[in-house]
């Protein structure tokens, strides 16, 4: 129950986060740039031509009423149209979202995945040698922003070595699988075509790495220093008194209540992985939304733009959604309600 | 009274003498120090450090064009003949004013929230406050710079607002809590209890109290904020050529990556060495206050 309060009350606040989000947003593309209409049809169109968009747009109207119509537009799926690729933004995203979703979610994997085994070992062997490679390499992969990763990546192992492929999500000769989700490994796993699976796969492995090292790093930190901590405690100690085996302590007292800090900063790995992609895309011309939402900023494609920053947001409010309820299952004291 | 103030001179001193012992201990951050240092002194005496400071400018030398990098240019030359150390130079100066200005716009509005919203904890104040820096934990702050500076003209000034508009949060969120625990502690109710007001409270009070807090994210965050205008001006949302800029410079070299790899590669590493300087600070004053919130 208590549990069930806490998720409502964090649910609630996202929300009210995200209408914040709508209005900063709108206030960003509607009020800041001047005349949005002459940055859209440019400066040279005739008068009557921005007057009609001008009503097309509601925007002879005062801005509240200019704001409702854009949240209710937005609410019903409809994000008006974008002057880049000239299509309704809504079928643009739905698009290039999925080439995104699959190389996040292949990144948070690498993230968790290596992030947190290579964070208990530093810290179960804390100030040993593991500890002090793992210390560098961290100290190092925080410092260096994924775009860096990624050009020096892309450098080494595409230019030089020549062992990835520089650019897209498939190989030309690689016929692509009917698309269901519009994630190309999902689709081929579907469809049974193994060869676009693993040429996928391939395409990704660089992208996903220069994306994955900072946070990697910066998880493996947390959760070294979280299971350094919950060594010294007494329960542990306690629990060595009576005999129980190392391992048995590990894997079964001392892994859950450490994970708890790791898994909450999981949501803002969620967030940086996102903004990063903005960059990473862009350097390996993966086909996906964050390359899209950086072009359309880049031609100054107001409906689009604030299309992309609001569905971002959602995207991110919903993973913080998700780490609570990891949290949740993971700390006792917010279940019983006593935190 | 003369007495009392040099004794706490004094004292000053000694704590100083015993903070600056604690962060000597940490060889990592004396390092990340001295590393700094040399970047910072490199960029204010940038234009006696090298022979070529014309070529920050619209330079063009066609014959000296994409030289590798040799005696004469340590770090080779660019598309257009431009030394590429003296543009690493003169990058970090901007990157460093680019710093300076996102730290300078948010740690003071985000200080005075935190302070205002901790000490009138549960209150209308705390509310709205927080409510409103919670708006920015819905989307992340580089995003919305992004679409911020691209309505905007891209230039320096511009980058570093758009920045700011997200980043005074995490200051806000720091010191809210360090102030909201401090607002029970003796001193403040003592402070009550005398009549002082409410301004000398919480300025003279508690801010004292969150100094190392703050400073020490100050640290952490000038390596951030060189890293997301390094960003901006990847994508060319940051300085506009002919200004060296480090992240435009990464994004140039990296157009005519496997021939030239030195436009790259030399201010990709600028980057990483100066955020990894101000990491090693960073957590060197975080191990000397003692500070658990970072």
């Amino acid at each position: 129950m208590a549990s069930l309060v806490f998720l409502g009350r964090r649910i609630g606040l996202s929300m009210l986060g995200l209408i914040g989000l709508s209005l900063l947003i709108f206030f960003i593309s509607r009020v800041l740039p001047g005349d949005p209409v002459r940055m859209a049809v440019g400066p040279r169109a005739p008068e009557w031509v921005a007057e009609n968009i001008r009503e097309q747009m509601h925007l002879d109207k005062p801005l509240l009423v200019q704001y409702y119509y854009w949240v209710r537009g937005a609410l019903r799926g409809d994000l008006g149209h974008s002057l880049f690729t000239r299509r309704p933004v809504s079928r643009d995203l739905k698009e290039f979202l999925p080439a995104t979703g699959e190389l996040a979610f292949f990144t948070i994997l690498i993230v968790a995945g290596f992030g947190i085994p290579l964070g208990v070992v530093a810290g179960r062997y804390a100030n040993s040698w593991i500890d002090n490679l793992v210390r560098i390499f961290c100290y190092y992969s925080v410092s260096t922003p994924s775009f860096i990763f990624a050009t020096l990546f892309l450098l080494l192992f595409s230019h030089v070595l020549d062992w990835f492929p520089t650019f897209g999500r498939l190989d030309m000769n690689i016929l692509r699988p009917p698309a269901v989700t519009g994630m190309i490994t999902v689709d081929s796993l579907i469809s049974g075509h193994f060869a676009a699976f693993w040429n996928t796969l391939w395409h990704m492995v660089l992208p996903a790495f220069s994306l994955a090292l900072p946070g990697m790093a910066q998880l493996a930190r947390i959760t070294r220093s979280s299971i350094h901590d919950n060594l010294g405690k007494e329960y542990i100690a306690f629990e060595r008194g009576f005999g129980i085996p190392d391992r048995l302590i590990m894997s079964k007292f001392l892994l859950k209540p450490s994970l708890i800090p790791p898994v909450s900063i999981l949501g803002l790995e969620v967030a940086a992985t996102l903004s990063n992609a903005f960059l990473v895309e862009f350097i390996f011309g993966w086909p996906g939304f964050s390359r899209y939402g950086i072009n359309v900023m880049l031609q100054k494609d107001l409906n689009a733009m604030s299309a992309v920053v609001l569905v971002v947001g959602v995207i991110f409010v919903v993973a913080n959604i998700f780490v609570d309820v990891a949290v949740t299952f993971l700390n006792p004291k917010i279940r019983l309600g006593t935190g | 009274m003369r007495i009392l103030e040099s004794k706490w001179r004094r004292h000053r001193l000694e704590s100083l003498k015993k903070g600056w012992y604690k962060f000597s201990r940490n060889r990592l951050s004396v390092l990340g120090l001295c590393v700094i240092v040399m970047i910072v002194l490199a960029a204010v005496f940038a234009p006696y450090l090298t022979p070529y400071s014309e070529h920050v400018g619209p330079y063009l030398a066609f014959d000296e064009a994409k030289e590798p990098p040799s005696v004469k240019h340590p770090l080779g030359t660019d598309l257009f003949g431009r030394d590429i150390l003296t543009r690493i130079l003169f990058g970090y100066r901007l990157s460093l004013l680019m710093a300076a200005m996102v730290i300078g716009l948010s740690a003071p509005v985000g200080v005075v929230v935190g302070l205002l919203a901790g000490y009138f904890h549960r209150t209308w104040i705390d509310r709205i406050l927080m409510r409103i820096t919670d708006v920015f934990l819905a989307v992340p702050g580089l995003i919305l710079a992004l679409a911020i500076t691209s309505v905007l003209t891209p230039n320096l000034t511009n980058a570093a607002m758009a920045l700011s508009i997200a980043w005074w949060t995490w200051f806000a969120r720091l010191v809210y809590g360090v102030a909201s625990s401090c607002r029970s502690e003796f001193f403040v109710r003592s402070a009550e209890v005398l009549g002082e007001r409410w301004p000398h409270i919480v300025f003279r009070e508690i801010l004292p109290n969150c100094v190392s807090v703050i400073f020490t994210k100050i640290s952490l965050d000038v390596g951030w904020a060189i890293l997301a205008g390094a960003s901006l001006g990847f994508l060319g949302l940051g300085a506009q050529p002919p200004t060296p800029d480090l992240g435009s410079m990464v994004a140039d070299g990296s157009k005519h990556m496997p021939e030239l790899w030195w436009m790259a590669v030399f201010p990709a590493l600028a980057i990483v060495i100066t955020v990894l300087g101000f990491n090693l600070i960073g957590d060197g004053l975080r191990d000397m206050f003692a500070i658990e919130e970072l």
